[in-house]
């Protein structure tokens, strides 16, 4: 075990090198590009035999990742906001395919406006595809969501790609210490075996990826989308499996501060860090705040968040994000948790972030301030706040809020 | 049954020649212009329909020409292309 | 040994059953590829003509993957590094199979790609001018005056509107991306084509195949006349037979070939039925002068 001062890039690189990648195909986008960079340079220095393809769109390197499981190599690739839309195809497909491919998403947001900076649109846009979503608030636990990505990922009883996504700019270049685990641990935590799916293989002709038509292509979604609700649990026993041999105890959410809360804030990404550090403080001078941080998003845990909120009187969702015509997306994932509770809290939405704008201790005061203010007044007047809109910018452009 | 084929009532092709009116369905052969005949004893087993068949439906086990007729679609690829003329499409059944 | 007519082997890789349209020249393309390539293949073909053969009902005898449609390159680039990464490359053959518009329009930049870093795979296309499997729309190879469902035939306009001169030419454009073979080849000359298949799959490195396939459906005429057509479009010169070596050595097939007139070509099928004799010479001069450009590039070695 060593401690390294690593960027979130450097501790993606770390996590896959440890996982002994078969085959890497990626190709460069801001801010993602140092993942592949650092990869590329332990493969020429002879730290690693993977074998690298340089592909010339990211459409081909998830064909090509796709092509990799398909013969049984471990394959992994990592983009962002523009490459994960181009690649859009191609990620319904391995889900489709059932293939275990883990890829790194750094998240940056979806021209237009044109931008390189972070929030969650990229990866939630995929939110139906089957993949499962880590989220990472730490350089730390970047590293520690690969080797779990593998873990269930290629589980027979998930054989579903997995995303772990970073936040970009705020995670990807943020220099944090890491403990890095032993590269024998890691072996022993993720054996390689053969693969527990059908692989082409001129020993055992296959016919792989056919057409199935609406007689049972039904049945075909429905053992996705089981096994994508079953990799919740998957993902709980990867994790304590991970705690008893690495010492680092993760679950698919997190409470903080809950004990007699009656306002929580639940998001999920680096701002949780911030957010956390707010709530502490606002916890010493008594507000019964506390604080949910998600780290799997699909598959969505309902049942736990309702557990954890229990008894809590107002929810404050941060949405990095925004499904324009309607709301954020964690706020109607939140809406569904509650929606057969008998007793139901109050619900905010509060779209932060966007584009990169710093999700600041600022902001988060503001939101709790608000969700105390519908607290008080037992109802949701306006259930989407843009908090950290700037209001005089809108109204020099003549737009009201 | 005899089936009017669907083209007929929906021309998207309009500079094509009018398809021919063929049975798809039932007992019926569906063979595209015929059936294929060879006369064996003038066939000296070139090949070339082996070859040309896209079916695979011709076949040259111990050096004779085999025609699978549930596997031919009738398409007369071999009636074309045997260099002897060989082989008549007939109009015929499976 | 060189592979021929004689020792083709009979083993069927394609079970017969399948939903193509009979007398289809691609699929025979399919059949007679996969028999020189061997049992040891792992074929990937792109949404297609050929893939709806397969996918509706021909189980093949090889390991065979669907491609989407832009990716044939990138699956084959993924299943050889995936192949190499597990010491199993040696002694498996990659065949991509992909029609004009998998190769040559949405496929292009993902085989680019894959030639450009000099995987090893054998990749055909068969180009039947259109995007036959949806119904026949035109595409990058589709030839000046020829009726589509997308360039219909109308007042106003008469088929592709589109010049010869701009219609894409895959097999100058993977040489000009340097790869070690690269030829074009016809049906109507089978040992020719069997030849260059065993060739291409002999590349310790990516090698390509174009094959003109003439689609009775869509081109207007009789199922039986699809290897007739492709000789007509050998001997007009239409399509010439054409090997490149790395990407600069040129080698015209059938030169002393006595040439046809372009009009018996143009004229065994209804997609040019409404060509003016104007049109026709101004196909016969495009024809003439593609011919002379090759005849020069040839000559060059």
């Amino acid at each position: 075990m060593s401690r390294q001062y690593f960027s979130g890039c450097q501790a993606a690189a770390e996590g896959v090198t440890l996982s002994r990648p078969g085959v890497i195909a990626a190709y460069p986008i801001t801010p993602q590009s140092s993942i592949v960079e650092i990869l590329a340079a332990k493969v020429a220095n002879g730290e690693m035999s993977a074998q690298m393809v340089h592909v010339e769109s990211e459409h081909s390197a998830m064909c090509a990742c796709v092509g990799a499981a398909t013969v049984g190599a471990r394959a992994f690739t990592a983009t962002s906001g523009q490459g994960l839309a181009f690649m859009q195809e191609p990620v319904f497909w391995a889900a489709g395919l059932r293939l275990p491919i883990v890829m790194a998403v750094v998240n940056r947001s979806l021209l237009a406006p044109n931008t390189i900076f972070c929030d969650h649109q990229d990866s939630l846009s995929h939110r139906d595809s089957g993949w499962v979503q880590l989220y990472a608030e730490s350089c730390q636990e970047v590293l520690d969501s690969v080797i779990v990505a593998y873990k269930v990922a290629e589980d027979e009883r998930v054989l579903l790609p997995v995303m772990v996504c970073l936040d970009g700019f705020f995670l990807s270049h943020l220099y944090e210490p890491v403990d890095v685990p032993p590269q024998v641990e890691v072996d022993a935590f993720l054996p390689k075996t053969a693969p527990k799916y059908p692989t082409l293989d001129p020993d055992h002709p296959r016919l792989l990826n056919v057409l199935a038509p609406p007689e049972y292509y039904t049945e075909f979604e429905y053992d996705k989308h089981r096994s994508l609700t079953g990799a919740g649990e998957r993902l709980e026993e990867a994790f304590g499996e991970f705690a008893a041999r690495f010492g680092r105890q993760y679950h698919n959410l997190e409470g903080f501060y809950l004990h007699g809360a009656k306002l929580v804030l639940v998001g999920m990404g680096s701002m949780m860090g911030t957010a956390r550090a707010v709530v502490e403080q606002l916890r010493a001078q008594g507000v019964p705040i506390g604080l949910v941080k998600l780290r799997a998003f699909r598959p969505f845990p309902h049942a736990a968040l309702t557990e954890l909120l229990r008894g809590v009187e107002a929810v404050g969702v941060m949405d990095r994000d925004i499904s324009f015509g309607s709301s954020g997306v964690l706020y109607q994932e939140v809406l569904r948790a509650f929606y057969r509770q008998e007793r139901r809290p109050l619900v905010v939405d509060f779209v932060v972030g966007l584009g990169g704008r710093d999700v600041s201790a600022q902001t988060v005061h503001h939101a709790i301030v608000e969700l105390e203010r519908v607290r008080r007044e037992g109802a949701v007047t306006q259930d989407v706040v843009w908090s950290d809109a700037d209001r005089t910018l809108l109204s020099a452009w003549g737009l009201e809020i | 049954m005899k089936v009017e084929h669907w083209s007929k009532s929906r021309p998207i092709s309009p500079w094509l020649p009018a398809p021919r009116d063929r049975s798809y369905v039932g007992d019926e052969g569906s063979y595209a212009l015929g059936r294929p005949e060879l006369d064996a004893a003038e066939c000296n087993v070139c090949g070339l329909c082996w070859i040309y068949c896209p079916e695979g439906a011709i076949t040259k086990p111990g050096g004779k020409i085999v025609i699978d007729y549930e596997d031919c679609r009738g398409c007369g690829i071999c009636a074309e292309e045997c260099p002897r003329g060989l082989i008549r499409l007939v109009e015929g059944i499976a | 040994m060189a592979i021929g007519l004689k020792n083709l082997t009979e083993q069927e890789y394609i079970a017969p059953g399948r939903s193509g349209c009979p007398g289809c020249a691609a699929m025979l393309v399919a059949r007679l590829s996969v028999k020189v390539m061997g049992q040891r293949t792992i074929m990937v073909c792109a949404t297609g003509c050929v893939l709806s053969n397969f996918t509706h009902a021909g189980a093949p005898g090889i390991p065979f993957i669907h491609s989407l449609l832009p990716g044939t390159g990138s699956l084959l680039s993924g299943i050889d590094a995936g192949l190499k990464a597990l010491g199993k490359r040696e002694g498996i053959n990659l065949l991509g199979f992909a029609g004009d518009g998998g190769t040559a329009d949405i496929g292009l930049q993902s085989l680019s790609g894959a030639v450009e870093r000099r995987h090893r795979f054998v990749y055909i296309c068969y180009d039947n001018e259109g995007y036959m499997n949806t119904g026949g729309q035109r595409s990058g190879t589709t030839p000046f005056g020829a009726g589509t469902a997308t360039t219909p035939v109308g007042a106003a306009q008469r088929g592709e509107p589109r010049g010869g001169e701009g219609r894409k030419d895959m097999v100058l454009i993977m040489a000009a991306h340097g790869i070690p073979y690269a030829a074009t080849a016809s049906l109507a000359y089978p040992q020719d084509f069997l030849q260059k298949v065993q060739k291409a799959a002999q590349v310790d490195g990516p090698a390509y195949i174009h094959v003109l396939t003439p689609c009775n459906y869509r081109w207007g005429f009789a199922e039986s006349l699809s290897v007739k057509v492709a000789r007509l479009a050998v001997q007009t010169r239409v399509a010439p037979l054409l090997e490149i070596e790395d990407g600069r050595k040129y080698k015209l097939g059938l030169k002393n070939l006595s040439k046809r007139p372009v009009r018996e070509y143009l004229e065994a099928q209804g997609r040019f039925r409404h060509l003016t004799d104007e049109e026709v010479d101004r196909a016969q001069t495009a024809v003439d002068a593609k011919w002379e450009y090759l005849q020069r590039l040839a000559e060059a070695n």
